[in-house]
């Protein structure tokens, strides 16, 4: 299933930006961990942003920057979006509200809990009227979001804003919901190529162990394995690796999502 | 006098911290309208507010009372229901 890549943006720790990330992972610049920074998504309507939590800004920003690369009309863009675990802290506020005596829950934290809540922002924010599709799948969220983002790209014959995230929450559910940083990373995919066409994949699923192609550079491995969306990372060097390259990404417990990526000539 | 207007900017301070609004709570016009226009409030935020208040004042503002058109109509109108209404 062949999709082409317009653009691209990615946000996490020491990887800023989209520019800045592909030196890094071309192995032009080294690695340097910094926090990632939290936007203020004034893409949003004010009423809007004044509501939205900090998952939902860093997933709308994320999706601006790479309809921006793509020089896309994000109103003209299908919705992907993935996330582990979604708002944790909301969550977290929703379950010390419904602990007191009063049980009274915030009409704004219960708009903002549901999963797809960032992928509504987004349309809000675009005035997009495309369906959208909100993915969670554990640590094979980004595989997940990947494969429905292609198949809807292949079977609707749709572009695709594609965008994966995650962000740390409170204890006790970031106990039980690990996540080592925020991360997230939003791809434009797009059924044929366009002059702003930057790679073509093809993903295909396939059986046998879930064998993730690595990261080399040790920091970098560590945020892989330790950020469901920043499984995206190993794709990201191969984008940014500017040749042919193949990339495998755990999918399941028996199966592995198999992606071959090239430069557009 | 002193404590109306002492009330009302307590609920305008309510009103712009349950709701983060990026507005000064004593520039909040009296008479201006809450919802649509003025503030640019929706039925989320009355809810929203609705909370904020039954919380601080100790009495409900429901969903279905009669009045709330009125109630929510503008600063001074919810100033006057809180000091009708409330039990704290």
């Amino acid at each position: 299933m062949r999709v082409f890549v317009d653009g691209v943006a990615v946000n996490g720790p020491g990887l800023p930006d989209w520019e800045h990330a592909c030196r890094v992972l071309s192995g032009c610049a080294p690695y340097t961990a910094a926090p990632a920074v939290m936007p203020a998504a004034p893409q949003l309507p004010a009423g809007e942003r004044r509501r939205a939590s900090l998952p939902i800004k860093f997933a709308v920003d994320l999706a601006a920057q790479a309809a921006a690369h793509a020089q896309a009309d994000p109103e003209e863009l299908g919705v992907v979006f993935g996330s582990a675990n979604g708002d944790l802290h909301t969550v977290h506020q929703i379950c010390e509200a419904l602990a007191q005596p009063e049980r009274e829950v915030s009409p704004t934290r219960f708009h903002n809990s549901v999963h797809n809540a960032s992928a509504g922002y987004w349309s809000i924010a675009v005035k997009a009227a495309l369906a959208s599709t909100s993915v969670a799948a554990q640590d094979d969220t980004f595989a997940a979001a990947l494969l429905e983002g292609v198949m809807q790209v292949r079977a609707e014959g749709l572009s695709i804003m594609l965008a994966a995230y995650d962000v740390p929450g409170p204890p006790p559910l970031a106990c039980a919901c690990p996540t080592l940083a925020a991360f997230g990373v939003a791809l434009v995919l797009r059924p044929a190529q366009t002059r702003m066409s930057r790679w073509w994949l093809e993903a295909s699923v396939r059986e046998g162990p879930p064998v993730a192609t690595p990261m080399t550079v040790p920091e970098l491995e560590g945020l892989r394995a330790g950020v469901a969306a920043a499984r995206a990372l190993p794709l990201l060097s191969a984008m940014a690796g500017q040749k042919p390259s193949n990339v495998d990404l755990a999918y399941a417990e028996d199966r592995r999502l198999h992606v071959e990526l090239s430069p557009c000539a | 006098m002193s404590q109306v207007v002492s009330l009302e900017l307590e609920v305008a301070q309510i009103i712009v911290e349950a709701l983060n609004l990026d507005v000064d709570p004593s520039a909040i016009e009296a008479d201006a309208p809450l919802y649509g226009e003025g503030l640019g409030l929706d039925s989320i935020d009355m809810l929203e507010l609705s909370l904020a208040i039954s919380k601080k004042y100790g009495f409900q503002l429901r969903s279905d009372d009669k009045d709330n058109v009125r109630i929510f109509s503008s600063l001074r109108a919810l100033t006057e229901a809180v000091g009708a209404r409330r039990t704290k």
